[in-house]
C-alpha cells in the first residue's frame, strides 16, 4: 500500500511529520489534492493554508511562503513561517498572536539600536573638542 | 441601628472603573492578513456547503409531498371510479390529490422559509 507523510519545516523546527491519508494545499493557480501514490511534483506555494486528513481526522497549517515537493510518497513542505492546529478558527489566531509577538520583538530590537545609536552620539560628541 | 437611622451617611459611590484603553493599531503584516482572509473564507464555505445539503434534502421532501398525494388520490380516484363505473371520481381523486399535496408542500415550503 503506498504511504503518504507530510513534513512541514521552518528555520525554528519542524511543525508537522506524520503519516496521512490526503493533502491539500493551494498554489497560485488555486487548490490541489495529494493521496498516495500521486506523480511527483513541486509547487511554490503563497501564504495560506495547508489542511491535511490523517487517523486523527483533520489538520491545518497556515505557511507564509513556501515549497512543497512531493517525491516518493514524501511530502516535504518548507515555509520561512507556519503554524499547525487542528480547528481552523484557531489558525488565524495562532497566526494573529505570533505576528503580535514579533511585532514586539522588532520594538524592542529597535529601541535597543536607538540606545546604542544615542549612546554612540554621545561619546562622540564628548571627543569633540 | 436601622437603615433610616439619619446620623448614617449614605457609603461613599464606587470609583468609575478606569476606560479600557484602546488597543494599538496592529502594524501590517500579510502574512497574518492572507491568513486570516483564507481562514475566514474556507469557515464560511464550510458552513454554507452543509446548509446547501440540507436544502438539497429539504428539496427533496417537498417533492415527495407533492407527489405522494397526488399519486394517492389518482389511485383512490380510480379505484373508487372503477367501482362504480363512472368516470367522474377519477377526476376528482387527481384534483383532490393535486391540492392536497399543494397543500402540503406549500406548508414545508412556507414553513422552511421561516427558518433563519
Amino acid at each position: 500500500m503506498t504511504v503518504l507523510t507530510l513534513e512541514l519545516r521552518t528555520p525554528s523546527g519542524v511543525i508537522v511529520d506524520r503519516q496521512v491519508r490526503s493533502i491539500r494545499a493551494e498554489d497560485r493557480t488555486g487548490w490541489f489534492g495529494i493521496r498516495p501514490g500521486r506523480t511527483d511534483l513541486i509547487a511554490v506555494l503563497p501564504p495560506g493554508l495547508l489542511l491535511w486528513q490523517d487517523e486523527e481526522g483533520e489538520g491545518f497549517a497556515a505557511l507564509s511562503d513556501g515549497l512543497l515537493e512531493l517525491r516518493d510518497g514524501a511530502c516535504r513542505v518548507i515555509a520561512t513561517e507556519a503554524t499547525a492546529a487542528r480547528e481552523l478558527d484557531a489558525i488565524a489566531d495562532e497566526v494573529a498572536r505570533q505576528s503580535r509577538r514579533r511585532a514586539r520583538s522588532a520594538e524592542v530590537h529597535r529601541g535597543v539600536v536607538r540606545d546604542l545609536a544615542r549612546e554612540a552620539l554621545r561619546r562622540l560628541l564628548k571627543e569633540v573638542p | 441601628m436601622t437603615s433610616s437611622d439619619p446620623t448614617r451617611r449614605p457609603p461613599p459611590p464606587l470609583p468609575e472603573p478606569a476606560p479600557a484603553e484602546p488597543a494599538p493599531p496592529e502594524p501590517p503584516d500579510p502574512y497574518r492578513d492572507e491568513v486570516r482572509r483564507k481562514a475566514d473564507r474556507m469557515a464560511r464555505a464550510r458552513r454554507e456547503h452543509s446548509s446547501a445539503w440540507i436544502s438539497l434534502a429539504h428539496a427533496g421532501i417537498v417533492g415527495w409531498q407533492l407527489v405522494l398525494p397526488l399519486i394517492g388520490g389518482t389511485l383512490a380516484g380510480h379505484l373508487i371510479g372503477e367501482a362504480i363505473g363512472h368516470r367522474g371520481p377519477k377526476l376528482a381523486g387527481i384534483l383532490v390529490g393535486l391540492a392536497m399535496g399543494l397543500w402540503q408542500a406549500g406548508r414545508s415550503i412556507r414553513r422552511g422559509l421561516e427558518e433563519p
